[in-house]
């Protein structure tokens, strides 16, 4: 399979600014493998998206990171930490929601919150209580906190997920698929929790949802068949190629697309046409080239409605390495 | 709608667990188990369970044998009290807690729980500490204490305190070891079945193959228990190697419990 890593600069963290940091990570099961070679920076302080289709990997990466699975190649460690000798220490600084959050169906959300509160604070029970009320409200959980969690539905289920995940103030957040059963208000709560949270910890989310990503993620991280085919600070990734330009331009375009077809430097153009309106999209060799790209259009005459370099959306950029790939 | 806040200003310091050792997590795991048996339905279903079948058995004995002297009827339904005990409470035991660990696992909360501090061996821990407590609690000391009551209104005699209590004490022994079985058991399958399947059978073993089986194998499995402690209780003749399945029960119990902590810390999630 073509590895396509990209490294944005911002990825070259060092140690010490490592919320996770894994080194050729692997996870075989038998003759599957789960998780190959994976080696991935999280920088304190950051939100990052962790991206892939299903069955990528994520989820096996996500259980390594805590020690519920162990390695069969590599190792990874969480604020320094490795993630196999030391994960009952990476667990009491760690939130974790799982992909299908499960608990005790007789307690209610207030004595789950409770339960996992005291496994990592003895008390005293006044604040132990403030925390978890606090925990509640913040998850939009008050008014059903005394309601056993056999009742919930799958939106109150994910909420109280996220609730018990952050009941200890961690330093790192890790989220496999957070938003996933939420109708769209619950979504855009999560995602506004998550950008909040950034300032005190560090989120580590899994997702297939893109959108969700491009909205709140400072870095993407892309899984593909067990693989990391992209890692790099969002922006970069949607900085998309820096040779090829888009030019609106009123009419059919033809001359404008002419012009620059002739042009030395132009690799290509091509036209597509819209409501009274042609965008050309034109891939150039060199940067001296796209200097020259507006000029040479608005001498033909053309009247130019809209200029600039193309920018990717991150489906773009997902479908490009992770169905490009399975072209 | 979710609102994200910090710790409300002037809220009360929490105080974090004081270390992260091999038993993490035992405390607030074993609160949950007694929780479990002491704030639920379960406890007093258990008790009416074995009142009814321990109490009600030797009430009836004593009731359709009014011409047996009282000394004779007195040992005769003690011994049938901690034998029927032994048997009847092994069987509960198993059926009861077979799910313990394998429900966890199947139904998810293991692998919660133990993304939590929690320890591995904490986990089983809390288990048999809990499951034992509330065995030994509703199925051994409460019917205990009822039959020593009935005994006394109906026979006019209370059976001796101190060979009855060792005696009683041998009976914990079996039920401990039937639920250090079932959990190893519930950590070595991944299905009720075999947990079941196996705990069962080895209680109904000793029913029906104590007298067919080498004396090596029944001086080494807790079949013997039920007689002993009758036999204890009574003051009734004790086989000269009494002790020998005493003290094996007591090692593989320790030994299951092993085998339990061990395997679950291996399980993957």
């Amino acid at each position: 399979m073509k590895t396509k890593v990209l490294q944005g600069s911002s990825a070259q963290a060092a140690d010490a600014d490592s919320a996770i940091r894994t080194v050729g990570l692997g996870k075989r099961y038998g003759d599957i493998e789960a998780l190959a070679d994976l080696h991935l920076d999280v920088p304190r302080r950051s939100v990052v998206g962790f991206l892939g289709p299903n069955g990528a990997g994520k989820t096996t990466a996500i259980k390594l990171l805590l020690g519920l699975v162990r390695p069969t190649a590599g190792s990874a460690s969480v604020s320094g930490l490795d993630s196999v000798r030391d994960s009952l220490a990476i667990r009491a600084r760690v939130g974790y929601l799982a992909q299908d959050p499960e608990f005790y169906p007789h307690l209610t959300a207030r004595q789950t919150l409770q339960f996992t509160a005291r496994f990592f604070y003895r008390g005293p029970g006044p604040a132990l209580t403030a925390r978890v009320d606090e925990t509640l409200d913040l998850v939009g959980l008050g008014d059903r906190a005394d309601r056993p969690v056999r009742g919930f539905s799958g939106g109150e289920r994910q909420r109280l997920g996220i609730a018990q995940a952050q009941i200890n103030h961690p330093d790192l957040l890790i989220l496999d698929e957070p938003a996933a059963a939420l109708d769209p208000g619950g979504r855009s709560d999560v995602l506004d929790i998550m950008s909040r949270l950034r300032t005190r910890t560090t989120v580590f989310y899994s997702t297939h949802i893109l959108d969700d990503v491009q909205r709140v993620s400072d870095r993407v991280a892309i899984l593909d068949r067990g693989r990391l085919v992209a890692n790099a600070a969002t922006a970069d990734l949607l900085d998309g190629d820096a040779r090829t330009y888009e030019i609106t331009v009123r009419g059919d375009g033809v001359a404008a697309a002419r012009a620059l077809g002739t042009r030395t430097g132009v690799r290509d153009v091509v036209r597509a046409d819209g409501d009274g309106a042609t965008k050309l999209t034109v891939r150039v060799r060199d940067h001296g080239t796209a200097d020259a790209l507006l000029p040479t259009v608005l001498t033909g005459g053309d009247v130019v409605t809209a200029f600039g370099r193309r920018r990717s959306s991150l489906e773009d950029v997902f479908l490009a390495l992770v169905e490009g790939d399975r072209r | 709608m979710i609102a994200a806040t910090d710790a409300p200003p002037g809220a009360l310091p929490l105080l974090p667990v004081d270390r992260i050792g091999p038993l993490a997590g035992l405390r607030n795991l074993l609160r949950k188990e007694l929780s479990q048996w002491w704030q639920t339905r379960l406890w007093w279903i258990q008790v009416l369970i074995w009142v009814v079948l321990l109490n009600g058995v030797t009430i009836v004995v004593m009731l359709t044998e009014p011409t047996v002297a009282v000394d004779v009827l007195m040992r005769e339904v003690t011994s049938t009290f901690l034998q029927m005990g032994v048997t009847a409470i092994g069987i509960g035991v198993v059926l009861t807690v077979q799910g313990a660990i394998v429900g966890e696992k199947e139904l998810g909360t293991a692998a919660w729980v133990m993304s939590k501090p929690a320890s591995r061996s904490a986990f089983v821990l809390a288990k048999l500490i809990g499951h034992a407590v509330g065995f030994v609690v509703t199925a051994i000391a409460v019917p205990a204490v009822i039959f020593t009551v009935e005994v006394s209104i109906l026979l006019s005699h209370a059976p001796a305190v101190g060979p009855f209590a060792a005696g009683v004490g041998v009976v914990t022994l079996a039920v401990v070891f039937y639920l250090a079985l079932t959990l190893a058991l519930g950590a070595l399958f991944d299905g009720r079945g075999p947990v079941a399947g196996i705990g069962v059978g080895m209680v109904l073993a000793g029913v029906f193959f104590k007298g067919l089986s080498p004396p090596v194998i029944v001086y080494t499995m807790p079949w013997l228990l039920g007689d002993i402690a009758g036999a204890i209780a009574v003051g009734g003749p004790l086989d000269p190697n009494w002790l020998v399945p005493v003290v094996t029960t007591a090692l593989a119990t320790v030994a299951l419990t092993g085998v339990a902590v061990w395997r679950f810390g291996r399980e993957e999630f």
